[in-house]
């Protein structure tokens, strides 16, 4: 998806290392960019990763569509019950924000 | 449905600088909401973060008419200090679902008053960041 300058659109990059897998996103989670993300993260699982960073760093605004992807993923991995973990990394401005509205920011890992 | 969008900003609307924007309910266009929204609060002078906030709401209300098959009607109104935003559309699936209650209780986190109707198939909602 092409971006429109001063404001990129969504992407994503993975890094992975067997079990582990750092998801860094980028650009604007909403409703039309979370079904990828999604897709990113429910992929990594059912390919056996079992701890995951999702660093949202450069993302410059997340709704509650792109919250409840999060929030999927960690329910599957603590579901899951094989020790698996979720951890975000890079919460800054708008982002961290909707996270402290909601009280995300203590139900997940969160790393600097 | 067709596509497509329209903004206007009549000359008697100047003076308050009011914009009115039209957009397909689809996912795609709630960038376009989104900086509609920003550039309303600019021209309201708010801040970063009531910018941010307003963005933020004016996104979340509109996905929540997203997939109606209705058009969204915004009307941004930017005041010195205050923004309103009124919009109207269809409820969509968005509403009902599981991130439905989580949109709204964020927007109403965000800004000094708000309100969302829903009634004969129709929803609408306003709300007002400053002033």
């Amino acid at each position: 998806m092409s971006g429109i300058e001063g404001s990129p659109a969504f992407a994503c990059t993975v890094e992975r290392d067997g079990t582990r897998a750092t998801v860094a996103a980028s650009g604007e989670i909403d409703l039309a960019s979370s079904p990828e993300l999604r897709r990113e993260l429910q992929a990594l699982l059912d390919d056996g990763v079992r701890r995951m960073v999702v660093d949202l760093g450069a993302v410059t605004f997340i709704d509650s569509s792109g919250l409840g992807v999060l929030v999927g993923a960690l329910k599957r991995i603590n579901e899951d019950r094989d020790g698996g973990s979720l951890e975000i990394r890079g919460l800054n401005g708008p982002v961290r924000k909707v996270f402290e509205i909601t009280g995300l920011h203590e139900t997940f890992v969160v790393r600097d | 449905m067709t596509g497509g969008v329209t903004a206007e900003a009549a000359e008697s609307d100047r003076a308050s600088s009011r914009v009115q924007l039209r957009l397909p309910p689809e996912p795609e266009f709630l960038r376009l909401a989104r900086y509609a929204a920003a550039d309303a609060a600019a021209r309201a002078g708010l801040g970063i973060d009531a910018t941010d906030d307003v963005r933020l709401a004016v996104s979340e209300l509109c996905t929540l008419l997203t997939g109606s098959g209705v058009v969204i009607s915004l009307e941004f109104a930017a005041q010195e200090g205050a923004v309103v935003v009124c919009g109207d559309g269809a409820p969509g699936p968005q509403l009902a679902g599981e991130n439905g209650e989580l949109a709204q209780s964020l927007v109403e986190a965000v800004v000094d008053d708000f309100r969302f109707d829903v009634e004969d198939g129709r929803a609408s909602f306003r709300i007002r960041k400053g002033g």
